[in-house]
């Protein structure tokens, strides 16, 4: 955040920072003068005395290193004849060339020689590691570590070095063709190294480091000679004090010599011309060189890698001998088995190679693929395993079609000439999985359209060979629901052959609705019949019955002989039955003349109620009543009555008091 | 020996050292200067979080946790502090004016009197918009039109905002103007003094 202020006045007092640098670094000046001259005759003395430790540590280090080499070369069978001369002779060869210290090379070499078993091996393979090194920039440890795994069939470790091989090549490669490679990629790097201007640093920094073990030797040899020291810490009080007490006397050489160089005439120093000193040190220094070269022809020591490790018994000529021939036939059994091994790769990827350009075969598994008919898909099969000229499998093959045509013919004979359950089932299955696949896979959507397509063709000719769609309700649940899904899936595809799956489906549906529908005619006609039966079992009955009641005797009663009368209709007095009534004769109806204006005789109410009274019986007495009944269906009337009565209850009257029930 | 006094600081340091009550006059000259500043300052501090940034305004009886603040201020470490809630009373206390000497700056510069906003609420409503003056979320936007930035760009240094600078610009120098004339004058008074003739007349 910014400083949100004004400053109404501000001062130039200079820039303080620079004051406070300038002082501080003239004190660290003034103060570092002081710790010179302070210290100078202490550091150098320290300085020396350190030398001296570093020089018997890389010794003791380079000694260490030397003997593990040794006791690999041991443990392996590999130190007969010169052999370990000849690899601390490589290894000091290539710490020249390279400027690479034996410090790495002899763990490096040591490792290789673990992992090969074989010392030629593990030259090529140290030299491969220093060019890689070289050119990748990666230490030598770690290379020589990927270079030891790979050999041993981990070949992961080389992609982590960077080696410019792919995963894949290193995984499908052998080793020895990635050492090929290798070596092929790096060619030189190693030795270019050596002569860029790091290369020769590091060639120096080999001879001083090599200088430092010759002296750390030179002076544990002497302290061994000076005192029996057994202990480390008497080893290190001694090279203590010998260093200071050659810093001593060197710094007191200085002295000596700046002297000298002060007198005239371009005088200089040998040691030899000190007077009685001089004469003693150069004979000291001859007694050590020689004392040394006596110690190392002595003990058949390399001048420089002074390791312990060449001291060994002498060696019997006749079981070196038998041992290297044993290792040689071994060797010659290893190189025929691996020779087999790679003819035996190479054929196979020969059959391999050739089976990509087979057109019988291209065709076989093409046709494999564009089928789902059992009978078909295994015959392909057969085919196949004969062109791979597997009989057993093919065998195999042909008995299973064998089995199926028999059931097929079986179902034939049976009069089953559709597609069964099971086969569409299973044609079903097929066709899902693979339009599932189909769904899954990236391609485009016109792939997967023609795709499909393909897939619907297949189960359409599946189901075509093994004889079409039954009617659907023959087949179980199961199947008629996935019938109706595979319909649905047809119908959203929408054309080609998903279409004729989807024609199919829809007539074997009609079929089976067809089929149902005839069968409930046929029922119904039946139960027609069968009714039809027992009606005329009935009838049958009841004219047998009519038969029967037609053959029984026919009572007749006994009539009394009635006189023919005719009829004379009796004059009718008013009120009084006329006599049509008490006759069973019904006179003719004659109506009479209406006048204009008058109501016939049936709608006159009075003549028709007085009709009515003479016909009950009554007399023609004049107390007639009427009974007229009200049916009030809206029953209003009974609310206007509910409403008086409820008024009547609620405020009385002048009868009754409010509230009364 | 003639004694040569230059500069506010080595003549502030010349009054208190010989003339105390000359030096505090000054002061108070210069503190009254300052007060006009930043009383004008404090008017223009909103009673209420600005363009209607209700969940910016402090509220005492809600307290605020991590889970619950709006403002997320989190850095690689963790939480470093809550965002800071528009407290009216707050900013008014932050708005002050210092008369001590400050630290030199890179040039070498030391500042003799400032007035300064403090508070970092303070700080957002005064400075809000400076860098994007449509504001870069609607609530910037929002909030960065509800009033103008006053002030301008001076010797590359952003004068710009809503109170301090807007009093500042709204000035327009009468108190430095007042400040310096504070300053000549304790130099004359203290040079009148100086003198013999005013020596013996004070003695």
């Amino acid at each position: 955040m910014s400083n949100i202020l004004i400053d109404i006045a501000a001062e130039f007092t200079g820039k303080n920072a620079f004051k406070q640098a300038d002082s501080a670094t003239t004190k660290l000046y003034n103060t570092t003068k002081k710790l010179a001259a302070s210290f100078g005759v202490a550091f150098g003395a320290r300085a020396i005395t350190q030398f001296g430790k570093a020089s018997v540590k890389a010794f003791i280090q380079d000694d260490n290193a030397a003997r593990s080499l040794g006791v690999t070369l041991k443990n392996l069978g590999l130190d007969y004849g010169n052999t370990a001369t000849s690899v601390n002779d490589f290894i000091s060869n290539l710490e020249r060339q390279t400027g690479v210290l034996d410090d790495e090379l002899r763990p490096a070499m040591d490792r290789l020689l673990r992992a090969t078993g074989s010392v030629a091996k593990a030259q090529d393979l140290l030299a491969l590691g220093l060019d890689i090194s070289a050119g990748t920039g990666k230490d030598l440890t770690a290379v020589s570590q990927g270079l030891q795994k790979a050999f041993l069939g981990n070949n992961a470790s080389l992609g982590r070095l960077g080696v410019g091989l792919s995963k894949a090549e290193l995984t499908a490669s052998s080793f020895a063709e990635i050492q090929v490679k290798l070596t092929k990629l790096f060619a030189g790097q190693a030795s270019s190294a050596a002569e860029s201007y790091a290369g020769q640093v590091n060639k120096l920094t080999v001879a001083s480091n090599n200088a430092k073990e010759a002296i750390g030797k030179g002076i544990i040899d002497a302290l061994k000679m000076l005192g029996d020291n057994t202990s480390a810490s008497d080893l290190a009080t001694d090279m203590e004090d010998a260093a200071t007490n050659v810093a001593n006397l060197i710094r007191g050489m200085g002295v000596l010599l700046s002297q000298l160089d002060r007198l005239p005439g371009g005088f200089k120093l040998d040691v030899a011309m000190i007077p009685i000193i001089g004469t003693y040190l150069s004979l000291i220094a001859e007694a050590g060189a020689k004392a040394e070269r006596i110690a190392t022809v002595g003990a058949q020591r390399n001048p420089i890698q002074s390791g312990s490790y060449l001291k060994k018994p002498p060696v019997d000529k006749t079981a070196v001998a038998a041992l290297s021939a044993a290792k040689k036939a071994a060797k010659a059994a290893a190189d025929a088995a691996a020779k087999k091994a790679i003819a035996d790769k190479k054929s196979a990827d020969l059959a391999k190679a050739a089976a990509a350009f087979d057109l019988t075969r291209i065709s076989i598994a093409a046709a494999l693929k564009a089928t789902y008919d059992n009978d078909t898909k295994l015959r392909l099969l057969a085919m196949q395993a004969i062109e791979d000229e597997d009989g057993t499998r093919a065998l195999s093959y042909l008995n299973q079609l064998k089995i199926l045509q028999d059931s097929v013919q079986a179902a034939k004979l049976a009069g089953i000439t559709t597609i069964s359950n099971a086969s569409l089932e299973a044609l079903q299955f097929l066709l899902f999985k693979e339009l599932s696949v189909i769904d899954a896979s990236s391609m485009a959507e016109a792939d997967k359209n023609a795709a499909k397509d393909a897939a619907f063709a297949k189960f359409n000719d599946a189901i075509t060979k093994q004889g079409g769609l039954a009617a659907a309700n023959q087949y179980d649940e199961r199947v008629q629901v996935k019938l109706t899904e595979i319909a649905k899936l047809a119908a959203l595809q929408g054309y080609g052959s998903a279409l004729a799956t989807l024609n199919t489906i829809m007539v074997s549906n009609e079929l089976a609705i067809a089929k149902t529908q005839s069968a409930n005619d046929l029922a119904r006609y039946d139960a027609l019949k069968a009714y039809i039966t027992l009606l005329g079992v009935a009838y049958n009955a009841a004219i047998a019955l009519a038969a029967a009641n037609a053959a029984a005797a026919v009572i007749v009663p006994n009539v009394p002989n009635v006189p023919n009368v005719p009829y004379v209709p009796k004059p009718t007095p008013r009120g009084v039955l006329p006599d049509y009534l008490d006759d069973p004769v019904i006179p003719p109806y004659v109506p009479r003349p209406v006048p204009r204006g008058v109501l016939p005789d049936y709608l006159d109410i009075s003549t028709s109620i007085g009709s009515m009274a003479n016909s009950t019986g009554n007399g023609g007495s004049g107390s007639n009543t009427i009974k007229i009944e009200i049916v009030d269906k809206t029953s209003g009337l009974i609310e206007v009555v509910q409403q008086a009565v409820q008024t009547n209850n609620r405020y009385g009257n002048n009868l009754d008091y409010a509230g009364a029930i | 020996m003639p004694v040569e006094v230059k500069g506010v600081m080595a003549l502030r340091k010349a009054l208190n050292a010989y003339a105390p009550d000359l030096a505090k006059e000054l002061t108070t000259e210069i503190t009254k200067s300052l007060k006009v500043i930043q009383k004008s300052a404090r008017g223009f501090v909103p009673n209420q979080a600005p363009g209607g940034l209700f969940n910016w305004e402090f509220d005492a009886a809600r307290k605020i946790t991590a889970q619950n603040s709006m403002f997320k201020t989190f850095s690689a470490t963790g939480r470093v502090r809550f965002f800071p809630l528009y407290n009216a009373t707050e900013i008014k206390r932050g708005i002050v004016y210092r008369t001590g000497y400050g630290k030199p700056n890179s040039r070498g510069f030391r500042s003799l009197f400032r007035v300064k906003n403090m508070s970092a609420a303070g700080a957002i409503y005064e400075t809000a918009g400076r860098k994007n003056p449509s504001g870069v979320a609607p609530q910037g936007a929002r909030f960065v039109q509800q009033g103008p930035i006053y002030g301008r760009k001076r010797n590359g240094q952003d004068m710009r905002g809503r109170v301090l600078y807007r009093a500042w610009e709204q000035d327009e120098g009468k108190q430095t103007v007042a400040i310096f004339k504070a300053i000549e004058q304790a130099r004359v008074n203290f040079e009148k003094r100086a003198t013999v003739s005013s020596v013996k007349a004070s003695a």
